[in-house]
């Protein structure tokens, strides 16, 4: 595929010995010239498609030349971006299997040698702020801004979360360092139960009103740091942060070196924050998901219940989401059934809230959920709703759907809050593949373990090239029935809240 | 991540939990069940609210049908009372004791030394019933849990909550146990909570809550938990949050919160500075140090 340069040297035969092939190849984007992966001024937008990660095989396909020049080959076997009856031509298949494999002048030889291609975007090499961000440059640096240099060398830019009115929330106007242990499960209760409606501050999660402030590229130990920044007095802030790499790909396995912070104090209470490792399409030219054979796809992310349905969409995302949160499978066991808080301010057993023994988490634990947004194609034969077993190598994984029209399939488990966050680092991968999607955890690469895992049979695995995401954010709890804990009755911070990403691999 | 459920989303998503496989709302059937007059027990006597304390001093007299008329203390002795109504929003039931024993049994117990039992071909256990305006507020949903055990291959019970007012049924809601995640022969949670969603809840309706034994086999119930919520914390000081996104239309600055004295900035940098907002654990009766407010209300 791509260009081809050099061929046989005059030298390289030697009698009956054979010969020696010789080649150079580029793989580049989009390699069929499609029309739909134009940019919007006509011209080819080659990002759009870019060269995939993973193995490669080599064919070597020989044929005497004059037979080559009586055999009329179909175009689409020497042309990759032609078709034949509309469709593109495996030239392995047609060589290996199809009409080619049955010509006995000629021959096809696999080198055991196969080309790895993997992606190692350098965390070291600045953070670049898009066109999204605020225009304030105060916090801009050599390694972070929006230069043209910045915009050549860096892999990952500042991500800006889009902050929907639907995440807003009140929240207690109470400032403390909750990994400090200033704060407790028995303190949300009580202020869950008598904090006064009018002393609560209404509000949503931020994003930075000074790009590069709160994140920092650091080219000594090739990593970028994460800070949700402390709140003070009168700037009350629940602010999110992330990066995003800057090229997308489709499929993959992405693997990630991390050390986020901390979300549980010593008495089991909640930071607030969801660490987030996750794929985002990249709305680029031309990147439709393959169509939903069945049903369709809803038509947008935010359009609700009633959205129409149509054959092909854009929007996918696949999701590690780590926060406190209850399992939602089995069924029989959700929600738990926490007491009606009283405000009898002499009756602390009045109060009781997280601290009942409705919990069904525990102490200690974090849950990390997996999730593929499929955007609630019916089309694969298990799709369903509730909770629905998977079994896959003797494991069974559950996932869980709300309703029919919900966009979503989450598998859920529980993790300890100080194996992966209390340590050096954790690693974190997502092993996208067209056929299925694999989470895995781990504290280091020969030490990771399945954590979820979803094929076709349930949900509908796009082919969308995405964008990896790394974030510490503060969700409404809404979005997450059964929380023990209220977003609004969670301190601000009084201290910056610093994550590090240390390494990523795509291969 | 980033906003995925807008607001109607999320509604359907709450109301989703209190949806199990034989749900139906505001007189609207079940898929493939029977219809909720069918599911509904013949004792139709109103239980009133009262509660007190007996000799043993663990439990709570109701005046709920037996084996309902002792609620464990610990867990449903908080009441509030508003104006003349008195809300007692919690019942647990660890079916120690009962004035009829017959309906409690020795056999098996999830805690404790005895459970409920519903006798084989016993359809219905008696209804625990409740004006709204003596549970909550203003209702916003009714949570309820139970450990059972029975040898049915097929988890015969499901938790009914159904709500009436005069001689109409506004809504019955179901949940049952999805027969992928019975186990028969051990203790195994049951839970549901049903939203009222866009129901407006009298004060005057009639909440019932019952189980609904759909086979003929023998089942024990232990550890009962039924939750009344309600739409806000019943007494609890109402008004409007301070909107930041908005602050010009607040008219009250805030009090300087801090969680510990050293905790907080320049205690000049406020004039409301010297106002703690917590209060001290050590003596919880102090409750909240409020903003003295000054827009001029009392």
């Amino acid at each position: 595929m791509g260009t081809t340069n050099g061929g046989v040297p005059p030298d390289a035969t030697n009698g009956w010995e054979g010969i020696t092939v010789e080649d150079r190849f580029r793989i580049r984007g989009d390699p069929r010239d499609e029309p739909e992966h134009l940019d919007s001024l006509g011209r080819q937008a080659r990002w759009s498609r870019n060269p995939r990660v993973g193995e490669y095989r080599f064919m070597l396909v020989v044929i005497p030349e004059d037979h080559f020049n009586k055999t009329s080959l179909p175009v689409a076997v020497s042309d990759i971006s032609a078709r034949e009856n509309g469709r593109f031509v495996d030239p392995f298949w047609y060589w290996l299997f199809g009409p080619g494999a049955k010509d006995p002048q000629v021959q096809v030889l696999l080198p055991d040698e196969r080309l790895r291609v993997r992606a190692l975007p350098d965390l070291g090499a600045g953070v670049h702020i898009g066109k999204g961000a605020s225009a304030n440059s105060a916090a801009f640096s050599s390694q972070c801004g929006n230069s043209a240099e910045i915009g050549r060398r860096s892999a990952f830019e500042q991500f800006i979360h889009y902050v929907d009115p639907s995440t807003r929330f009140e929240n207690i106007p109470l400032i403390a360092d909750v990994l400090a242990n200033e704060y407790t499960p028995a303190d949300h209760d009580r202020y869950r139960c008598l904090c006064p409606a009018d002393q609560m501050l209404r509000l949503r999660p931020m994003t930075t009103a000074t790009p590069c402030a709160t994140v920092r590229s650091d080219p000594e130990r090739h990593s970028i740091e994460l800070r949700n920044p402390a709140s003070t007095y009168g700037s009350w802030r629940k602010e999110n942060v992330g990066i995003r790499s800057r090229h997308g790909l489709a499929y993959g396995k992405y693997r990630v070196k991390c050390k986020l912070t901390r979300l549980l104090n010593e008495s089991d209470m909640w930071v607030g924050l969801t660490n987030a490792i996750w794929l985002i399409y990249d709305g680029a030219p031309g990147c439709l998901r393959r169509p939903c054979e069945k049903g369709g796809y809803l038509s947008s992310y935010y359009g609700g219940e009633q959205d129409q349905r149509v054959p092909r969409v854009a929007y996918s995302e696949i999701d590690f989401e780590i926060l406190k949160t209850p399992l939602y499978c089995p069924e029989k066991n959700f929600p738990p059934g926490f007491p009606q808080q009283l405000p009898l301010p002499e009756e602390r057993n009045a109060w009781t809230y997280s601290t009942s023994d409705a919990r069904t988490d525990r102490a200690g634990m974090i849950t990390v959920a997996c999730t593929n947004w499929d955007m609630a194609c019916p089309a694969p034969e298990r799709f369903g709703t509730g909770c629905q077993p998977l079994e896959k190598d003797g494991h069974i994984f559950v996932n869980h759907r709300w309703s029919e029209n919900y966009r979503a399939l989450t598998q859920k488990t529980e993790a300890s809050d100080k194996e992966l966050f209390g340590g050096d680092h954790y690693w974190f991968e997502i092993d996208w593949r067209p056929e299925g999607i694999t989470w895995r955890i781990g504290p280091d690469l020969d030490h990771m373990r399945v954590v979820g895992y979803m094929d076709r049979s349930i949900t509908e695995i796009s082919n969308v090239q995405m964008r990896l995401i790394v974030t510490q954010e503060y969700h409404n709890t809404r979005w997450w029935p059964g929380t023990p804990y209220c977003q609004g009755l969670i301190p601000f911070p009084s201290k910056d809240l610093v994550g590090e990403v240390l390494e990523v691999i795509i291969e | 991540m980033i906003p995925p459920r807008n607001p109607l989303l999320v509604g359907l998503l709450l109301a989703h939990l209190g949806v199990g496989l034989v749900v139906s709302g505001c007189g609207h059937q079940g898929p493939g069940e029977v219809t909720p007059e069918a599911g509904t027990p013949a004792d139709h006597g109103m239980a009133l609210p009262v509660a007190r304390p007996i000799a043993d001093s663990a439990t709570l007299e109701t005046s709920d049908p037996p084996p309902y008329d002792r609620a464990t203390r610990l867990h449903s002795d908080m009441s509030l009372v508003i104006g003349e109504r008195t809300l007692r929003p919690n019942l647990h039931f660890d079916f120690e004791s009962s004035g009829d024993t017959s309906l409690i049994s020795r056999e098996v117990a999830f805690s404790g030394i005895s459970s409920q039992v519903i006798r084989a071909g016993k359809e219905f256990a008696p209804a625990i019933r409740r004006l709204a305006a003596d549970v909550a507020d203003t209702l916003a949903s009714v949570a309820v849990g139970l450990w059972l055990h029975t040898a049915a291959e097929r988890s015969p019970i499901t938790i009914v909550v159904s709500l009436d007012r005069n001689d109409e049924q506004l809504a019955w809601f179901g949940r049952e146990i999805q027969p992928r995640e019975h186990e028969p022969n051990r203790w195994q949670p049951l839970r549901a909570e049903f939203h009222m969603g866009d129901l407006l809840v009298s004060g005057e309706d009639l909440v019932s809550v019952y189980i609904w034994n759909r086979d003929t086999q023998l089942v024990y119930i232990d550890d009962m938990d039924v939750v009344y919520r309600s739409t806000r914390m019943p007494g609890r000081r109402s008004g409007t949050a301070f909107d930041l996104e908005r602050p010009a239309q607040g008219t009250r600055p805030f009090a300087r919160v801090a969680f510990h004295a050293h905790a907080g900035p320049d205690s000049a940098q406020h004039p409301l500075a010297h106002e703690n907002f917590y209060g001290s654990w050590e003596r919880p009766t102090e409750g909240f140090r409020l903003t003295p407010p000054t827009d001029g209300r009392a």
